[in-house]
């Protein structure tokens, strides 16, 4: 039997494929092409003027993607060929975390913000506090946070977003209806703009709607954990009335197309509905944008600050662009990772619409230009961080997007779920 | 040279036997020499795997803190067995073989034993109907998930058109229709596989049987029930077996269209296995559910052999 040693971990993982590929099938499945160690291109980090850069198929982009070309860029400039590789939102975290438990793993990754603690626990994102040491005055110190764990710095913010109202503005302005501003007044908009096969309000099904979430327990005063990190806080009475709210919009006023149900495999199939022109207004962040822009070019969108609760608040999002724990050139990559996020090649992140991390960026006029970037630049402000736990990922896609599921699955009444959602989060906090 | 031959005869009982056991010794082992460098591939590409998901599975082991495995007994297998969600999986795992089964083998009985007829362009239908069986399950995936798309998909723009069904339900994403749905699908692509095997079967029936039967009067029926069914009962325990065990390792035809959701719905071992380890990253758990998954395809392993291997030795 196996004793507890660091090289144990490889193991596990060809143990695993074995065991559940008893069934045979395992090591192919999910994660789709070029799987982790086995790939002669995945392994990464085996020197001679290569380096391997992992980010979700959105970041990564077609060839002629903003990433792509600044690292082709690079690439020629130091004589260095760099292999982007595009991986599905789901599964890049848990092939990052396999692949570098077996000893691989890329040399450089962009990972969304909210998956930092758990990639740093795992040893997946090597701690770059001293490297970066020059450079941390270039970004916003919330930011900054979003990129560390433990007192560590994990990376440096790449990209920054939050969540909007995105509504169709030929929808309220053909119902005389002014963009609402709160609560009451998102409800009886989405309310009066539901008829027939038009929809007025969505969230997603699963994590998407469990995330969309957030923000809601925010503006009601509501907070996601005690401060310590130690116990649920969501449901108590702030959490409760903000959750009967969001769910009351599904499940009493019925504002939702009624295939948001099955809206649970990317934020693509989220957005289907607004793009098409069927629902009047939507919550999501600047990756809605690009569905909008290729599905449907003709349609009148804009959007707006989040409605008002108590208070006012958004969801910090964005990416962090780290060297990996197992990189053998972690030299050359931190060279890519500081020249990417210079500001010379803050025009590279500009184009793709979204938001780079760097505050000479967002306090330019460049922000202003458009009034969506300025939205969410101005939202800045009243965006919250997720809490930084390795756990987060299993808390807000397994126990979250599980109990969003039932409830409008009809199968739990809202309050009985979120209850039950809390204790199963404080037993995961506490084990 | 000549003396050898002539001594030859004379050698003693006890040599020549002792010969002819060095011979079949001889025998014996050059077959294991044969096979050896296989096995031993096959005993380190299998058995080290299976070996160590068995130890894993005792193991407190999770990837968010790595190198810091300890030691857990029997707890992994414990709380597993403790859990009603693992029963009620593994209740779902056995409905979702059945139906497998039952959906699978039932088709595939009609199509072979239509194929087996004198049929007009037999041929090209025959190749027709591996199609899907050929068909990658990823494409697979894409193509039922656009067919069963709620708004623009063909099968939901039909019923509505038609007037069959007003509000036609989002397939995938309810609770009551998304496991038999992903039991048809995969019934789609994996009958055609069962009725090849089983038209191969009834291809080895003498045809007098056949004919036999017709001149004392059966009808196609009775045909088949007693000269064909009897005739592949090898090929029929064989697609039995593969069926459920293929059905209880098929994870890609339920991960590809649900993540085992909504709320569960279409959770099976295969599936909760891969969520408890690479999205709960609890290892050791995860092994655990594999290690019971290794067994259940034991028993099914050995059922296979005792039922198609065995009969063979009979015949024999």
């Amino acid at each position: 039997m196996s004793t507890p040693s660091p090289r144990l971990s490889r193991r596990q993982l060809l143990a695993l494929g074995g065991g559940v590929a008893s069934g045979l099938t395992l090591a192919a499945c999910g994660t789709g092409s070029g799987g982790g160690g086995s790939d002669p291109t995945g392994g990464g980090a085996s020197g001679s003027g290569t380096l391997e850069l992992w980010a979700n198929a959105g970041v990564a982009g077609d060839s002629d993607s903003g990433l792509q070309r600044a690292v082709r860029a690079w690439g020629e400039a130091n004589g260095v060929t760099v292999n982007v590789q595009g991986i599905p939102t789901q599964d890049l975290v848990p092939k990052l975390t396999t692949t570098s438990s077996g000893g691989s793993g890329p040399d450089v990754a962009i990972v969304d913000v909210s998956s930092v603690p758990q990639l740093a626990a795992a040893q997946v994102l090597a701690d770059v506090t001293d490297k970066a040491d020059a450079v941390t005055g270039d970004f916003g110190d919330e930011l900054l946070a979003s990129s560390s764990y433990d007192g560590g710095l994990f990376g440096l913010p790449y990209t920054t977003n939050n969540v909007g109202l995105f509504y169709n503005r030929e929808l309220l302005d053909g119902a005389g209806i002014a963009v609402p501003t709160t609560w009451q007044e998102l409800r009886d908009a989405a309310i009066e703009l539901t008829g027939g096969d038009q929809y007025g309000y969505m969230m997603g099904a699963q994590g998407y709607g469990a995330f969309l979430f957030w923000p809601w327990l925010w503006q009601n005063g509501g907070t996601i954990l005690s401060e310590d990190l130690t116990t649920a806080t969501f449901a108590d009475d702030l959490g409760q009335e903000a959750f009967a709210f969001y769910s009351g919009l599904v499940l009493e006023d019925k504002v939702m197309p009624p295939e948001f149900v099955g809206a649970n495999a990317s934020w693509d199939q989220y957005v289907a509905p607004f793009v098409q022109g069927r629902c009047a207004m939507m919550a999501t962040g600047p990756w809605g944008t690009a569905p909008i822009e290729e599905g449907n070019p003709d349609l009148d969108w804009a959007v707006a600050p989040l409605p008002a609760g108590t208070g006012s608040a958004s969801i910090l999002g964005g990416t962090t662009i780290s060297v990996g724990h197992n990189s053998t050139q972690s030299d050359l990559a931190w060279e890519l990772v500081s020249w990417l996020t210079a500001t010379e090649q803050m025009p590279y992140i500009q184009d793709t619409g979204n938001i780079p991390g760097r505050r000479d960026v967002i306090d330019s006029e460049w922000t202003a230009e458009d009034p969506v970037r300025q939205t969410f630049v101005e939202q800045m402000e009243v965006a919250r961080a997720r809490p930084a736990l390795p756990i987060w990922g299993d808390i807000e896609w397994g126990v979250m997007a599980n109990m969003w599921d039932a409830v409008i699955q009809g199968q739990q009444a809202p309050a009985d779920a979120l209850a039950a959602a809390a204790e199963e989060t404080n037993q995961k906090l506490s084990s | 040279m000549a003396t050898i031959t002539t001594e030859r005869p004379r050698t003693t009982p006890e040599q020549a036997a002792h010969a002819r056991k060095q011979r079949v010794r001889r025998q014996r082992l050059a077959p294991i020499l044969y096979i050896g460098p296989a096995f031993l591939a096959i005993a380190l590409i299998i058995g080290y795997p299976v070996f160590n998901a068995i130890g894993t599975s005792f193991l407190n082991a999770s990837l968010l803190a790595p190198g810091q495995d300890t030691f857990a007994g029997l707890d992994n297998f414990t709380a597993l067995f403790g859990d009603p969600t693992f029963w009620l999986v593994m209740g779902r795992t056995l409905t979702w073989a059945g139906a497998a089964l039952i959906v699978q083998v039932g088709l595939g009985l009609v199509i072979a034993n239509t194929l087996n007829k004198r049929l007009f362009a037999r041929g090209a239908v025959r190749t027709t109907l591996i199609v899907p069986w050929v068909v990658p399950t990823v494409l697979v995936a894409l193509i039922w998930r656009f067919l069963l798309d709620p708004v623009s998909g063909p099968i939901n723009g039909l019923l509505r058109d038609t007037g069959l069904w007003e509000n036609p339900p989002v397939w995938l994403a309810d609770t009551r229709f998304v496991l038999p749905v992903l039991v048809l699908i995969s019934a789609w692509k994996w009958t055609p596989f069962t009725a090849v095997i089983l038209l191969a079967g009834m291809q080895q029936i003498p045809p007098e049987q056949h004919e036999a039967a017709m001149m004392d009067g059966a009808n196609a029926w009775q045909r088949f029930r007693n000269v064909t069914v009897p005739g592949i009962r090898t090929s029929l325990a064989l697609v039995t077996l593969t069926t459920i065990s293929g059905a209880i390792n098929n994870f890609n035809g339920i991960w590809l269209f649900t993540r085992g959701g909504p709320v569960g719905a279409t959770e099976i071992l295969t599936t909760m296995a891969y969520r408890t380890a690479f999205i709960e990253f609890d290892f050791g758990r995860a092994a655990a559910i594999s290690v019971i998954i290794f067994v259940m395809m034991m028993a099914v392993a050995v059922v296979y052999f005792y039922v198609v291997e065995g009969r063979k030795g009979d015949k024999r």
